[in-house]
């Protein structure tokens, strides 16, 4: 339990850096740059994830301060069911969003070849990412 | 692969929540593994045979031919 509760004041130190480096990122940003056309539909959607930050920030605070709740979430976390499907649907999910940019990427060579180049980039990043966190993954176990 | 859990568990007259907590897991997977939708890792099925005083093998019931 120790173990996980460092584990989890590793993670709310991880995530309010994040919080304050993209905070300040973004301000030094629009400073130096005007907002472009679609920039609001960004910002709305950087600020949904910065929200989703705070409230897992509140919860781990609030698991850390209290027994009953830490071990409800050690138990969750912990859960060789729950892992098993975290492991199912993710090894299931990648392939899937990979074929899907793919059409995506095919689709929008025809309309637009920023947007086609873009999604290339996203998938091979997430193909290469994959391939490199399976060989990782291979050597460790 | 079936299992004595649900039986084991009634005649104890011990709640899904008590053993998923004595056995540090969710309810749902107590509620899987009695329905037999979700096979035990040895280290769950060790702590369930402890849990229960019984061996694995009385309480799991391995059918070679689900395997097959």
């Amino acid at each position: 339990m120790n173990e996980f509760r460092k584990k989890l004041e590793r993670k709310v130190r991880f995530f309010s850096c994040y919080l304050c480096f993209s905070g300040m990122l973004f301000v030094i940003m629009s400073r130096l740059f005007p907002m472009s056309e679609g920039g609001s539909l960004t910002m709305g959607f950087f600020s949904g994830i910065l929200l989703v930050m705070i409230f897992y920030i509140f919860r781990i605070n609030t698991a850390l301060h209290n027994e009953d709740k830490l071990k409800q979430m050690f138990i969750e976390e912990t859960d060789e069911r729950n892992i098993q499907l975290r492991r199912i649907t993710g090894s299931t999910a990648i392939p899937i969003v990979i074929i899907g940019m793919g059409i995506a990427m095919v689709v929008s060579s025809f309309i637009n070849m920023t947007v086609c180049l873009t999604l290339l980039g996203a998938s091979l990043f997430a193909s290469i990412t994959t391939i490199i966190t399976r060989l990782i993954v291979n050597k460790t176990l | 692969m079936q299992n004595k859990i649900q039986e084991l568990r009634k005649a104890g007259k011990i709640t899904q929540q008590e053993l998923a907590d004595a056995l540090c897991v969710t309810r749902q997977t107590i509620i899987s593994l009695e329905n037999g939708k979700y096979n035990a890792s040895l280290l769950l099925a060790h702590k369930i045979a402890v849990f229960f005083g019984m061996t694995i093998e009385d309480i799991f019931i391995f059918n070679e031919e689900d395997q097959l």
